[in-house]
């Protein structure tokens, strides 16, 4: 006769733990989408333009995207990336804290998009539409939905100050949108590099 | 039998469309390849949309596993906790005796 001795480990599903938050999972797979969507986008102006006869790839009228100004935007919205950054480290040694800095960031995300806007404003002015050329066509779509985007992100960005404020913040909020305006911000210097020049 | 006539013609259609690839036009600037020196740049954007999620993925996957690695070393290990009367709520460890005649 023989006996064996075996140790067993039984998980039960509620031993379960969650290694990261949800919501903060949940935007990071939606980043990932956007990514995609972004890429394609820029995929297909780089070989349009790489297609595009000698001389074709411009705005009516000699009008030039304005990329100076835009630069002076860029850098808005850099400074509310770092903004943000900074409320990341601030809420997680204490929450409260990070109010301000926040705010701070979410009013200089405001304000590149009102740069932005500003920008289109005088560009339809000189005649540049959507219809105008390919240029300008792949201007408004890829330009316009990074717009679309810091706005949702910007909405995300408040809601979760007004959270804080009233001390009902939860971590996955607070890091799913701090990662959807990370991508907002990442996002956009390629598509400045790639647009504008 | 109807069922398996239009699996037949699906599958067909499917390896015809395999068999002719500049009639499956699906992306609307491919039709620009090769009229003029864009070359390179359909090569470089097929590169990019092909390697851009597969990295995605990874970076996910290794974030993620490198997060339940954290979790698992921040948590006191199985055999400490059969070792003591605190064993964590879900996962306990037997100790199966089996009689071999």
């Amino acid at each position: 006769m023989t006996t064996m001795e075996q140790t067993v480990r039984v998980v039960r599903p509620g031993a379960r733990r969650e290694v990261v938050p949800s919501g903060l999972l949940g935007m990071v797979i939606f980043v990932g989408t956007e990514v995609m969507f972004f890429a394609g986008l820029i995929s297909a102006f780089t070989i349009s333009k790489a297609g595009a006869p000698r001389g074709a790839w411009n705005l009516p009228a000699g009008q030039v995207l304005p990329v100076a100004s835009t630069a002076v935007n860029t850098v808005a919205l850099f400074a509310s990336g770092a903004l943000l950054w900074v409320a990341g480290r601030q809420y997680r040694a204490r929450s409260s804290a990070a109010t301000q800095t926040l705010l701070a960031a979410t009013f200089f995300g405001a304000l590149f998009v009102m740069l932005q806007g500003r920008e289109w404003v005088g560009l339809i002015g000189h005649g540049v539409t959507l219809r105008s050329s390919a240029l300008g066509a792949f201007f408004y779509v890829i330009v316009g939905t990074h717009a679309v985007h810091a706005v949702a992100a910007l909405a995300g960005l408040g809601v979760a100050w007004w959270r804080l404020r009233a001390g009902r913040l939860s971590d996955g909020f607070f890091l799913a949108a701090q990662t959807f305006w990370y991508f907002v911000v990442l996002i956009w210097p390629v598509i400045y590099g790639r647009v504008y020049f | 039998m109807g069922e398996c006539i239009s699996r037949r013609v699906v599958g067909i259609t499917a390896s015809l469309l395999t068999a002719a690839p500049a009639s499956a036009l699906a992306c609307p600037v491919c039709g620009l390849v090769g009229t003029s020196n864009n070359t390179w740049a359909y090569q470089a954007m097929t590169a990019m949309l092909t390697l851009l999620p597969l990295a995605m993925v990874g970076a996910t996957v290794w974030w993620l596993t490198r997060l339940a690695a954290r979790a698992d070393t921040e948590r006191p290990s199985a055999t400490e906790h059969a070792s003591t009367t605190h064993r964590p709520v879900g996962a306990e460890t037997y100790s199966v005796v089996a009689r071999v005649d």
